[in-house]
C-alpha cells in the first residue's frame, strides 16, 4: 500500500498549502490556550446593548477567516443576529492602496446588498442621489439617478465602489468627495441601519454584525520616516468614523499594528482580540500534549480523505517513526499551514513512504533557509531576548518580527482560568547560527 | 494539560545539513511529477542553471510539456503575461525567467549583507503587489505548475516583500553554486564596466548590469571580491545618477574594509553631487587621513571646500593637489577661479595659465583668464590714472 506511487502523488497533492474543506477542519480553540472566538468576541457583541466595533487579527494563515465564519454562524443560529460577512479584498478594497473612506464604502456597499429595505425611502441612495452630480463620472455612468429603478440603482452604488478599488486614477478623486461627505455618508448608513434592524426585528432578529475580513492584506505603507503608516491612519487616526456605524461591526486588522499600538488601540476599541497560535509546548518548555493531538489530528484528516488505509497509522505509514511525526509538529510553532507545509515539502525528498527522518531534515532545512533570509542583520538580538523573556516590546521593529511571524503570539490559561498571552520565537528559527551567537552573546552580558 | 516529562528540544540531533545540487534536482523533479493541476515554486538559481536544469527535466519527465517564458524587460503583471503565452498551447509547467528585472530597481545595495534596510517602505514594485493581489487567480486560472526562477538577491527580496505570497507557494528549490564558479564570475563582472563605460550605457544595460553585480555579491563570500562588487556598483549609481543608492553602496563597502580611502573618496564625491559639501567635506578628510597621495581627493576636497566659501583652505587643497599630480588641468583651473575670487589676479592668472599649457583648447579657462586679464589691464590703468593726478597735485 505504502510504496504506490499513486498513493504518495495524491497525499502529496493533499498537501498543498490551500485553505482547509469543512470535511478537515479540526476544532482548535481548546489548544489555543483556552481561546475562543466566542468567548473573546462574539460575547461581547452577544452582551451588549449598544453597538460594538471591534478589531479581530492573527497571523496569515492561522484560521482568522474560518473563526469567523464560525462566529457568524453563532450568532446567527444561537443569538439571532443578522449577519453581514464580507471579504474586502474580493471587491471592495485594493490592498495596495486603502484609505477609511474605501472600509466605510465597503461596509455600506455589502450591507446594502444584504438588507433589502421595504420602505420607499432608502436613505443611502437619498444620500447617493443628492451628490450623484459629483458622483456618476466615478461611478462610470451618465444616467439620470431618479429615473433609475430601485435595483438599478443599487447597481450604481455597487460601481462606485467597485470603481475605487480598480480605477487607481478615479481613486482619489471618489476619496476626496467621500472624504469630504463622510460625515453625511456615515449619518445615511446609521439611518439605513435604523430602518434595517427595525425590520428585521420584526422578523425576530436581534440585530446587525458586519464582519469585514482581509482587511488585514491592506499592504503597510508608510511614505516617509515620521509619518504615520496608512494603518495608522486608518485604524487610528479615523477611529472615530470606523467606529461611527450604529450596529455592531467586526474589522480584521494587521497584527503588527495591533500589537505594536495596542495601548492606543485598546484605547479606541476596548480589548483587541488576536487568534493566538495553538500551543505545541508551555511557557515552561514542557510539551503540550493536547496541541500536538490536535496537530496530528489535521494530518491525519487530510490523508484521510484520500488513503484511509495509511491515515490509520500515521506515525508509521506517513512517517518512519511517531517521534518523527511529532517532530514536524512541534516544528510547526503550532501553525497550521506551516505544518501543512513541511509534510508537503518532507514528502519532495521522499521516493517511498513512510517519510524518512532525512526528508525531514530537509524540509526543515529548507523552511529555516526563508527565515535565514527574511530577518534583518539588526534583529537577531531582539529575537534572542524574546526567547530568554517570552515577552514582546511593543515597538513597531519588534513587531514587525510577530508580523512576520519570527515571533509567535501563544495564551496559556492561569488559575482563574485567564488567558495570559506570552510570545516564543518559532521554533525553526532556533538552531539559525545567527540565533544561536546572538543568544550566547547576550548571556554572558 | 501539562505534559511535564517531556520537554521540547528545538536542537535536538537531528539531520538538516545542506542538500547537494543532485538532491535539490530530485526533490524538484519529484515536485514537479506528482503536482496535479496549479502548483507553485520558485527556484532559486542563476539563468544559466535553469535552463540547464529545465532540458534535464524534459529528458527525464518526457510524460510533462515543459514551456519557458524569458521575461527580458521589466513587467507589471505577469499574470496576463502567462495568459497570452500559453493561449494556444496550455504546457503541464511553465518556467517564468528574468522576474528580476522588475525588481532590481527596488534594491537596495545593502540588501546582500543583511545589514540595513533591504528595501523602502514607501512603496511596493509593481510586481510584487500585483502577484500578492492575484495569487487567488492564479490558482483558480492556471491548471499547470508555475516555476518562478529567480537568482538569490532576488529571491530574498521576494522572501521579504512578498511573504504572503511565496508562504503560500509550494517550495522553493535552491541551487549551491561552488566557489570557483562564483569567484570567477565575480571575476568576470569586475573585468567589464568602469565609471566611463557605465556613462555610455542606456538604462537597460544599466539595468543588465546592476542584475549582475547584485548577483554575485549577494554570492560571493570573498571579502575582497564583495567590496570591489560593491565599489563597482557605487561607481555604476553614480553613473546613473542613483547617488544616493551610490552613497549605501560606498557604505556597504565601509563596512567591510572601513580604512578604505578609495570607499571615502568616492562617497564624498557622491556627496558632493548631493551639494551635501560639508559631508562631503569629512569623507574626503578620511580618505586623504588614510592616504595623503590621492591628488584628486585634494581637488574634489577643493571644490567642497569653494561651494563652503573656505577659500583659502581651498587654494592649499588645490595646492596639495597640483604638487602630487601637475597634470591635474581642473585642478588648475579652479584653483584660477578661486584665487580670483580673492582677487589675488597674478596668481590666478599664472594658475589658468597652468591649466591652458596642458589642455590649450580649455575654452573655459581661457574666457576667465581674459576676464581676469580685463580686470588687471583696468586696475593697471586705474593705478596709472591715480598716479597721474598724484603728480599733478605735487606738481602744483
Amino acid at each position: 500500500m505504502s510504496s504506490n506511487p499513486d498513493a504518495i502523488k495524491r497525499i502529496y497533492n493533499a498537501f498543498e498549502p490551500y485553505p482547509a474543506t469543512s470535511e478537515v477542519y479540526v476544532h482548535l480553540e481548546a489548544v489555543r490556550g483556552g481561546w475562543d472566538v466566542k468567548r473573546a468576541t462574539g460575547w461581547r457583541i452577544e452582551r451588549s446593548d449598544k453597538p460594538t466595533c471591534q478589531l479581530f487579527s492573527g497571523h496569515r494563515g492561522v484560521g482568522k477567516s474560518t473563526e469567523l465564519q464560525r462566529l457568524k454562524q453563532w450568532l446567527e443560529d444561537e443569538c439571532g443576529f443578522f449577519v453581514v460577512y464580507f471579504a474586502a479584498d474580493k471587491v471592495d478594497i485594493e490592498p495596495e492602496d486603502a484609505s477609511y473612506a474605501d472600509v466605510i464604502l465597503a461596509c455600506t456597499r455589502n450591507l446594502v446588498e444584504a438588507v433589502r429595505l421595504e420602505t420607499k425611502e432608502n436613505p443611502i441612495l437619498t444620500w447617493l442621489s443628492s451628490r450623484w452630480g459629483e458622483f456618476k463620472e466615478f461611478a462610470k455612468s451618465d444616467v439620470e439617478f431618479e429615473k433609475l429603478t430601485f435595483e438599478q440603482k443599487l447597481l450604481e452604488f455597487g460601481k462606485l465602489s467597485a470603481n475605487l478599488r480598480a480605477v487607481p486614477s478615479v481613486r482619489a478623486e471618489v476619496r476626496k468627495e467621500v472624504d469630504a461627505n463622510t460625515v453625511s455618508l456615515v449619518q445615511a448608513v446609521n439611518e439605513f441601519i435604523e430602518l434595517a434592524t427595525q425590520q428585521l426585528q420584526k422578523k425576530g432578529k436581534r440585530g446587525i454584525v458586519i464582519m469585514a475580513d482581509n482587511l488585514d492584506r491592506i499592504s503597510y505603507i508608510r511614505r516617509a520616516d515620521d509619518a504615520r503608516s496608512n494603518h495608522e491612519q486608518i485604524y487610528l487616526d479615523r477611529s472615530e468614523q470606523m467606529k461611527g456605524l450604529n450596529c455592531h461591526v467586526i474589522y480584521t486588522a494587521p497584527i503588527a499594528l495591533v500589537c505594536s499600538r495596542g495601548v492606543e488601540v485598546e484605547a479606541r476599541y476596548g480589548d483587541r482580540d488576536i487568534l493566538p497560535m495553538v500551543v505545541m509546548q508551555n511557557r515552561d518548555g514542557s510539551l503540550n500534549a493536547e496541541g500536538m493531538a490536535a496537530m496530528r489530528k489535521i494530518i491525519r484528516l487530510r490523508v484521510e480523505l484520500i488513503e484511509p488505509e495509511v491515515a490509520k497509522a500515521i506515525e508509521t505509514q506517513l512517517f518512519e517513526s511517531p517521534e518523527l511525526l511529532d517532530r514536524v509538529c512541534e516544528m510547526s510553532g503550532g501553525h497550521v499551514r506551516v505544518l501543512i507545509q513541511l509534510v508537503h515539502k518532507a514528502l519532495n525528498w521522499t521516493d517511498v513512504l513512510p517519510i524518512q527522518k532525512r526528508a525531514v531534515g530537509r524540509a526543515l532545512g529548507a523552511a529555516r533557509q526563508i527565515y535565514r533570509d527574511s530577518i534583518n542583520y539588526e534583529d537577531w538580538e531582539q529575537l534572542a531576548r524574546v526567547y530568554r523573556t517570552k515577552m514582546l516590546p511593543r515597538d513597531n521593529r519588534s513587531q514587525q518580527l510577530l508580523a512576520d511571524r519570527c515571533v509567535l503570539q501563544y495564551f496559556e490559561e492561569d488559575e482563574d482560568g485567564e488567558p495570559n498571552e506570552w510570545f516564543d520565537v518559532h521554533p525553526l528559527i532556533l538552531k539559525i547560527d545567527q540565533f544561536q551567537a546572538a543568544l550566547s552573546a547576550g548571556e554572558t552580558e | 494539560m501539562t505534559d511535564g516529562a517531556e520537554q521540547f528540544d528545538p536542537l535536538a540531533e537531528f539531520e538538516d545539513e545542506e542538500p547537494t545540487n543532485e538532491e535539490t534536482y530530485a526533490a524538484l523533479r519529484r515536485s514537479i511529477a506528482r503536482t496535479a493541476g496549479f502548483g507553485l515554486k520558485f527556484l532559486e538559481c542563476t539563468p544559466a542553471i535553469a535552463r540547464e536544469t529545465i532540458g534535464q527535466l524534459r529528458e527525464d519527465l518526457p510524460q510533462k510539456k515543459i514551456a519557458v517564458l524569458e521575461l527580458d524587460e521589466p513587467i507589471v503583471q505577469l499574470f496576463e503575461r502567462v495568459v497570452e503565452f500559453t493561449a494556444e498551447d496550455t504546457p503541464d509547467v511553465l518556467f517564468v525567467l528574468g522576474l528580476e528585472r522588475s525588481l532590481v530597481e527596488d534594491i537596495s545595495p545593502g540588501g546582500s549583507g543583511g545589514q540595513g534596510d533591504y528595501y523602502q517602505e514607501d512603496r511596493t514594485p509593481g510586481i510584487l503587489s500585483h502577484l500578492n493581489q492575484n495569487r487567488e487567480k492564479f490558482r483558480k486560472t492556471f491548471g499547470f505548475c508555475l516555476v518562478l526562477v529567480l537568482p538569490r538577491f532576488a529571491k530574498k527580496y521576494f522572501v521579504r516583500r512578498a511573504a504572503d505570497f511565496v508562504d503560500w507557494g509550494s517550495g522553493v528549490f535552491e541551487w549551491r553554486l561552488d566557489r570557483d564558479l562564483v569567484d570567477w564570475e565575480a571575476f568576470q563582472v569586475l573585468q567589464s564596466g568602469e565609471y566611463d563605460e557605465y556613462l555610455q550605457m542606456t538604462e537597460a544595460e544599466q539595468r543588465e548590469e546592476r542584475i549582475k553585480l547584485q548577483t554575485w555579491l549577494e554570492e560571493s563570500e570573498n571579502k575582497n571580491q564583495r567590496y570591489k562588487l560593491l565599489i563597482r556598483l557605487g561607481s555604476l549609481f553614480h553613473a546613473s545618477q542613483k547617488f544616493d543608492l551610490a552613497i549605501e553602496s560606498y557604505i556597504c563597502a565601509l563596512e567591510i574594509y572601513p580604512a578604505s580611502s578609495e570607499a571615502w573618496y568616492c562617497r564624498g564625491n557622491a556627496l558632493s553631487w548631493l551639494s551635501q559639501f560639508d559631508r562631503a567635506l569629512r569623507s574626503y578628510d578620511r580618505a586623504l587621513e588614510l592616504d595623503s597621495s590621492l591628488g584628486d581627493a585634494w581637488y574634489y576636497r577643493g571644490n567642497a571646500l569653494s561651494w563652503l566659501n573656505q577659500y583659502e583652505v581651498a587654494i592649499e587643497s588645490y595646492d596639495r593637489a597640483t604638487e602630487l599630480n601637475s597634470n591635474l588641468v581642473d585642478a588648475w583651473y579652479a584653483r584660477g577661479n578661486v584665487l580670483g575670487l580673492l582677487n589675488r589676479y597674478d596668481a590666478a592668472v599664472e594658475s589658468y595659465n597652468r591649466a591652458l599649457e596642458l589642455e590649450p583648447s580649455f575654452s573655459d579657462a581661457w574666457y576667465y583668464r581674459d576676464n581676469i586679464l580685463a580686470r588687471l589691464s583696468r586696475r593697471d590703468a586705474e593705478v596709472k590714472s591715480c598716479d597721474r593726478t598724484l603728480e599733478f597735485e605735487v606738481e602744483r
